[in-house]
């Protein structure tokens, strides 16, 4: 008899790669149509890289909010079965309930399995506004969640109007939120952030002082240097805003 | 805990730290060694050591098991059901654990102990990297009735090497860590055989029940789907229907206005 027959499963680890997408009002229009348009083309690449990876399978989840929050699925797809569905914007912009929403999920009864069996999650954060609720107290529940700790958290600020600071305190450094102020720069940034996640966060960890955050951070940023239009929010501050959403 | 285990415990540290403190004065870090350790200040070279522990021991009267860190202890009940008799620190979380180096590596110690009347027929402690191999829970626990089973049907020594052969594998296969097993069992383990495939198979019907589950309801959209296509069919029909029955009130009326 062998001990690893056919009753035996021996999963791949799971790296869930979560999309957190504000679709308030302000959203409306070319910036809500670029990130559908952005997301169905890195979810492809998202797929290679799971299939690729013998350590660990990529799943993804995603969360719009506006006045209200929701999952686009029940449960984190792999990536190959996630098929996107456009989100629509209106309204306004939930951040503390998301994150709360967030906070219940990021668990055992929500989409985690097992730590054993897991990497620590992926959280990509796309706003182009400030909250209009209760942020802190959201932000405050989600800070106590152990996986939230552990994740690799990235923001994305649509636009100069981004509350940067709420951005910065969502992914605890300024280092981790890139603006963007075009339609290209913003597609681009999302597959950078969303490939350069799942490259770094589905692997084992290696000895050394740097987190994953820490190495996504440094590689999205060299990208950023080759995208125009986007930048790192910790960069100086520009004198005039150069948005353009046309 | 019991001041005796509180003795054992600051027993094994005390031991552990003046084992430590012999090694580094005869074996000092290289410098590449250096280089990946880094530690922070003078009083963290410790770490380098980090290390989790876990045992256990039966004697004719009591068991007792306690661990430091990660890795994971599965124990079979009499009747075959597998348990974690350990309490889990929350502390071991993701790639990070307490450690018997930590400066409160006393009260990172968790225990569970009773009298030989209470004692688990089996108990096995595993590293890390063996529970890292099989994610959920009920995998691990399968792995360690597979091995109860083996014990079972083909006796100490030719489990003992089917494990040292299935451990590198598995680390291949899965977590790629190192791997360490022990464990302890008795006799009784050795009659379980008929409790241990019951398991299995109650674990196995239980994946069918969700799986259909599953089916069931993708099902369950399909043929709502279909129901709302033909809903939206028969509201086609309908608006033609109407459209057809006004067209010929039209025209009957523009026939009796043109009269």
């Amino acid at each position: 008899m062998s001990l690893l027959d056919e009753t035996v499963e021996i999963p791949r680890r799971t790296m869930t790669l979560f999309f957190v997408i504000d679709t308030s009002g302000s959203m409306a229009g070319s910036k809500i149509g670029a990130v559908n348009d952005a997301v169905v083309n890195v979810l492809p690449m998202l797929e290679e890289i799971s299939a690729e990876n013998p350590d660990a399978e990529i799943k993804v989840a995603a969360l719009e909010f506006s006045t209200t929050c929701s999952w686009l699925y029940s449960e984190p797809k792999p990536a190959n079965e996630f098929v996107w569905q456009d989100v629509q914007a209106n309204a306004l912009t939930s951040m503390g309930a998301a994150c709360k929403e967030l906070a219940s999920k990021l668990s055992r009864s929500g989409f985690m399995k097992s730590a054993s069996g897991s990497f620590a999650p992926a959280i990509i954060l796309l706003s182009d506004g400030a909250p209009t609720d209760d942020f802190e107290s959201g932000l405050a529940t989600l800070k106590q969640n152990n996986w939230f700790k552990a994740a690799i958290k990235v923001a994305i600020a649509i636009g100069d109007d981004a509350d940067k600071d709420v951005l910065t305190k969502f992914t605890g450094t300024n280092e981790a939120v890139f603006t963007v102020h075009n339609i290209d720069a913003l597609k681009q940034i999302i597959r950078v952030v969303a490939v350069t996640s799942s490259q770094i966060g589905s692997k084992s960890s290696t000895a050394g002082d740097t987190t994953k955050q820490e190495q996504v951070i440094a590689e999205v940023k060299s990208a950023v240097d080759n995208i125009g239009g986007a930048e790192v929010a910790s960069a100086p501050a520009t004198t005039a805003s150069y948005d353009d959403w046309d | 805990m019991p001041a005796v285990l509180q003795q054992l415990f600051g027993a094994i540290v005390v031991g552990w730290r003046k084992a430590v403190m012999e090694h580094a004065d005869h074996h000092p870090l290289t410098e590449t060694e250096q280089a990946i350790a880094s530690p922070q200040n003078e009083h963290e070279w410790e770490k380098t050591y980090g290390c989790t522990l876990i045992a256990a021991l039966r004697t004719p009267t009591f068991w007792l098991a306690f661990q430091v860190g990660d890795g994971k202890c599965v124990a079979l009940q009499a009747d075959g059901t597998p348990f974690e008799p350990i309490p889990w620190d929350d502390r071991c979380f993701l790639n990070k654990t307490t450690s018997i180096c930590d400066t409160d590596a006393l009260s990172c110690f968790r225990c569970c102990y009773g009298g030989i009347d209470t004692a688990p027929v089996a108990i096995f402690l595993g590293s890390d990297g063996i529970d890292d191999s099989f994610g959920e829970e009920e995998n691990l626990y399968n792995f360690y009735i597979q091995l109860a089973k083996g014990f079972s049907k083909d006796g100490h020594e030719a489990t003992v090497s089917d494990l040292e052969r299935t451990l590198p594998i598995l680390s291949l296969r899965g977590s790629q860590d190192d791997m360490s097993v022990a464990g302890i069992y008795d006799a009784r383990c050795l009659n379980l055989m008929p409790q241990l495939l019951k398991w299995q198979v109650n674990r196995i019907e239980s994946k069918i029940t969700a799986v259909s589950a599953k089916i069931a309801q993708i099902w369950h959209i399909i043929v709502k789907g279909l129901f709302n296509t033909t809903d939206r069919e028969m509201a086609y029909i309908d608006l033609s229907r109407l459209v057809k029955e006004k067209n010929e009130l039209k025209r009957r009326q523009n026939i009796i206005i043109n009269s």
